[in-house]
């Protein structure tokens, strides 16, 4: 059935950019289910809203990843060829610091598959990853100079598809 | 590492918990159970929240929290012998 196209007018309010300092995370093998839209088509919106809740297994849940103040950000764009596209959110954060756990956790990261929810200044958290495209993960990272810079890792969360809005509750790991 | 998580005594008074106790995020809903926008949260960590806290939960449509069955009647009060 093809979309049928509403006006988008200025909501107005609040439209502060950026996300806030906690990320969350967790690897697609530790939900026991992974929502997924399921009112698309009856409302305009709603084929990106999840309104059903993620549910993990009994010790796990999403993990805090702290972000330092004004390095996170989320993007999209458009990839693929004419006829044939996609989108890539994007998850790009700082984390100060390099000492055992979080180098650890970048390395162990890197060979898991994520879904990862990030939370815009206006409340609405955006997810991305799925379970079947979960988000990949790299990192860099650095010492920074004597005299200036940051030393901690810089973490990407990369997915394909769709930005989803989460709106389940939120488990955290126990 | 096993690590025991336990509802707190004052939820578990009144509440059995189907998830394992920890901290959950809750959308505020409306009385139609559709999430309030812009979207708000309450955070309750469910190990060492109140009763108050928990009740809240719950009137936003938090359902792992289940209100404990009456008392089977061997647990009533007995009565008085004469």
């Amino acid at each position: 059935m093809a979309y049928d196209y509403k006006k988008l007018t200025k909501k107005g309010g609040n439209n502060a950019p950026g996300i806030k300092k906690k990320v969350l995370v967790a690897p697609v093998r530790t939900f026991a289910t992974i929502s997924e839209p399921t009112n698309a088509g009856t409302t305009p919106g709603d084929g990106i809203v999840i309104s059903t809740d993620h549910t993990f297994g009994l010790a796990d849940g999403f993990v805090e990843l702290y972000t330092t103040m004004d390095t996170g950000e989320l993007t999209g764009e458009l990839i693929g060829e004419r006829d044939s596209r996609s989108t890539n959110p994007k998850v790009v954060a700082s984390h100060p610091g390099l000492y055992a756990e979080a180098i650890e956790f970048a390395d162990k990261a890197k060979d898991e598959d994520w879904i990862v929810l990030v939370e815009g200044l206006d409340g609405v958290l955006i997810q991305v990853g799925t379970q079947e495209l979960g988000a990949d993960f790299s990192y860099s990272f650095g010492s920074g100079k004597v005299s200036g810079g940051y030393k901690g890792l810089v973490f990407n969360f990369e997915s394909f598809g769709k930005a989803y809005i989460y709106e389940g509750v939120v488990t955290l790991k126990p | 590492m096993h690590t025991e998580h336990k509802l707190s005594a004052a939820i578990a008074a009144k509440y059995e918990c189907t998830i394992t106790p920890t901290t959950v995020l809750v959308p505020l809903k409306d009385n139609q159970g559709n999430v309030i926008r812009p979207t708000k949260r309450i955070t309750v960590d469910l190990r060492t929240g109140t009763l108050a806290q928990a009740e809240e939960l719950v009137k936003h449509g938090f359902k792992y929290l289940v209100p404990k069955e009456n008392k089977p009647a061997s647990s009533a009060p007995k009565s008085e012998k004469k």
